[in-house]
């Protein structure tokens, strides 16, 4: 069943926010890298463009991919 | 004649894990129903949001499961607990709109004792009817087809036929369905010696509406005479090769099979390598399940 974009990105959301909760930073990065929806897209950047040793990124005020809040 | 493949899902569980794990399944779109098992949410905080959401969603499209756990349909004397129970199960599904409602055969409340895997009972008329009368409440305030799930645990090699019998009883006295939990069934084969589809055939295969796969583990015994380890169902590991071998030959036996659940206790997905394989098992299960009617 494919799912809405509105619920997709709820649950995008809920994922990147899971880097702040403690979930391993690997099990992450794994997800965010393999997302194609592309709500994920800005958590990526910011992830792979951090340091050698990642850091959990901001939370977000808003996803770039569709300007959701 | 062709049929319809059943619906592949999951039993969602709302801890951080389980969505890193499965984000990338909704994301392509491979999941067509989810298992609830509701009762567990009754007493922790708000259920989180996007669980909420996916419940929702899935509720409004008549792809939402109920699976109780904590009813203990065979515990005898334990009325308030049932009063609660059925009290708060009305509320439930008042909320969402279940396609099908199980619960689990046996008990898991005895006195002081009230944690633990369901245990199951020797079958008399008795507990049947006490049994009918409960799955029949369930029935009624349910308002969809409801049906019990077979055990993993068994007391000796005999009872794992008798207990089929008795689960066949209860449930064509309703007209109930059976969730047929393969990983129980290669718990009792491990435990006992057995072969698991002649344990499979002991069950009426046309009263399957759903299956269950998941993966477990090994416990020591205990017993310094028998030293050999125990199978358990505790769906904290990938799924045995052997019950992705029978899968096929399961899903030709039970004729009416809705929908295929892989259960995975969402806390286990801690790290990448669990993940892939999470993930991997639910693809092979998926392809499995699609080509039932080729």
């Amino acid at each position: 069943m494919k799912l809405p974009d509105t619920l997709l990105h709820t649950l995008a959301l809920s994922a990147s926010s899971l880097l702040l909760r403690g979930v391993p930073v690997d099990a992450a990065l794994a997800l965010l890298l393999s997302s194609e929806s592309g709500h994920l897209a800005v958590v990526t950047n910011i992830q792979t463009a951090s340091d050698a040793t990642p850091t959990p990124p901001e939370p977000l005020d808003m996803c770039t991919a569709c300007g959701r809040g | 004649m062709s049929r319809i493949p059943p619906h592949m899902g999951i039993s969602l569980m709302v801890d951080p894990p389980f969505l890193t794990a499965t984000y990338p399944l909704f994301e392509d779109g491979v999941v067509d129903v989810v298992e609830w098992s509701f009762d567990i949410a009754w007493d922790a905080s708000p259920i989180v949001g996007w669980a909420s959401e996916l419940l929702k969603h899935y509720s409004a499209r008549k792809r939402l499961i109920g699976h109780g756990v904590t009813l203990s349909i065979l515990t005898v004397d334990a009325a308030n607990h049932h009063e609660s129970w059925f009290t708060r199960f009305a509320d439930e599904v008042g909320k969402l709109d279940y396609r099908h409602i199980s619960e689990h055969f046996g008990f898991m409340l005895a006195g002081v004792f009230h944690q633990g895997a369901p245990l199951p009972v020797f079958a008399d008329e008795t507990l049947l009817d006490l049994t009918r009368e409960r799955m029949r409440r369930l029935q009624h305030i349910a308002g969809v087809p409801i049906g019990l799930e077979n055990l993993a645990f068994a007391f000796g090699p005999h009872e794992i036929e008798r207990q089929a019998r008795f689960i066949g009883d209860i449930l064509k006295s309703v007209d109930g369905f059976l969730v047929l939990d393969l990983h129980n069934l290669f718990c009792q084969a491990k435990n006992f010696e057995r072969d698991i589809t002649e344990l499979i055939a002991f069950y009426d295969l046309s009263r399957v509406k759903e299956i269950h796969i998941s993966g477990g583990s090994w416990s020591e015994s205990g017993d310094p005479m028998d030293a050999r380890p125990v199978r358990r169902d505790t769906h904290d590991a990938r799924v045995p090769e052997e019950i992705l071998r029978v899968l096929p030959q399961a899903l030709k036996m039970c004729p009416n099979v809705e929908a295929v659940i892989l259960e995975r206790l969402g806390d286990t997905l801690t790290n990448e390598h669990e993940i892939s394989h999470f993930q991997e098992d639910y693809h092979r299960i998926r392809s499995i399940v699609a080509g039932v009617s080729q």
